[in-house]
């Protein structure tokens, strides 16, 4: 893995440091939406976990250049993200009761957490474009640029739309959880996306050889 | 979390209900009936309300004294025909009563604002 052999500002583009960004974004891209399911879990705050997520991939970001990126970058993800999580729950008082009750796990989170996070991005009770948007942030963690690119709208509206949800699930009570099968959060009959190909063709609504049953490939 | 639930519904809606017979009637009546035992642990107040058509607004404008005016608040075709609070754990809970409203219509679902 490259390193700076300076350790010194990591905005600056030293051609050495361009490779580790990208093996760090691609570490980000990987480990960001685990880290923001297990953070949500133990703040039950959206916006809360968002921060400390930010403020882990800036650590990360800060030393990885200097010191290589670690074997499990996820795990150092998570310490860093858990030690600041708890900072926060220390801090606020509403949070007290919380710290109490809440488990720790040792251990970085599993598949369950990202799924919770999901169902709570993907919430029937926010717009189908709000759903896509905040389930591409959070859960993907593509940046709002990026986003915005995809949707052909401005990186504003983007910013202003995940506001706007972040704070309907906040408001209107959006739970954090999976939900059974029969409940009505969980997606029974999916309204199909527009290009969905008629049936009788195969399966995959894409165009980009995405997968095995695309019918680009 | 406190939610209030909006009874809603369209002049078509109120149509439909004016075109019931009396058995269809007491038939919808009980399954609304059935429907506010049923929940009726996490229901505080509630009512039905009269038509639009006995409403009056007091609406206030930018300075001078509040306009009265004869008619509800929302123009058009929908109107609130009753409301109920609820008292539940959060949004799916809510949604799982409106669900099952025999009521019809439309129902919207409020969070109450509450101190911080």
């Amino acid at each position: 893995m490259a390193r700076t052999r300076d350790g010194g500002d990591p905005s600056r583009h030293d051609p050495a440091l361009t490779v580790t960004r990208d093996a760090l974004s691609a570490v980000f891209r990987e480990e960001a939406g685990k880290l923001a399911a297990s953070v949500t879990r133990i703040l039950g705050d959206f916006d809360a976990a968002e921060e400390v997520v930010q403020d882990a991939l800036l650590a990360a970001w800060r030393q990885w250049p200097q010191d290589g990126v670690p074997d499990r970058p996820g795990a150092w993800l998570w310490t860093v993200a858990r030690r600041r999580a708890i900072d926060l729950l220390r801090r606020d008082i509403r949070y007290r009761k919380r710290v109490r009750s809440a488990s720790f796990p040792v251990s970085q989170a599993g598949e369950d957490d990202r799924l919770m996070l999901l169902f709570t991005c993907c919430h029937p009770a926010l717009s189908r474009e709000a759903q896509v948007a905040l389930t591409l942030r959070t859960v993907c963690g593509l940046g709002t640029a990026e986003i915005a690119r995809a949707f052909l709208v401005s990186e504003t509206a983007i910013i202003q739309r995940l506001t706007r949800a972040r704070r309907k699930i906040a408001a209107a009570g959006i739970p954090y959880r999976v939900p059974a099968a029969d409940e009505p959060s969980s997606p029974a009959t999916p309204r199909p996306l527009a290009g969905t190909p008629p049936t009788g063709r195969r399966s995959c609504c894409c165009t980009t050889r995405c997968c095995a049953t695309c019918p680009r490939r | 979390m406190k939610y209030v639930l909006l009874f809603c519904g369209s002049d078509e809606d109120a149509a439909a209900f004016r075109a019931m017979t009396p058995d269809e009637l007491r038939a919808r009546y009980a399954e609304v009936g059935a429907w506010f035992s049923e929940y009726g642990a996490k229901i505080g107040g509630t009512n039905q309300l009269q038509g639009p058509e006995t409403a009056t607004s007091v609406r206030f404008g930018p300075d001078g004294p509040p306009v009265v005016t004869d008619g509800p608040y929302l123009e058009g075709k929908e109107s609130i025909g009753g409301y109920a609070e609820i008292d539940v754990a959060d949004l799916d809970e809510a949604l799982r009563m409106a669900r099952t409203w025999p009521g019809r219509g439309t129902v919207e679902i409020r969070p109450v604002m509450t101190q911080r």
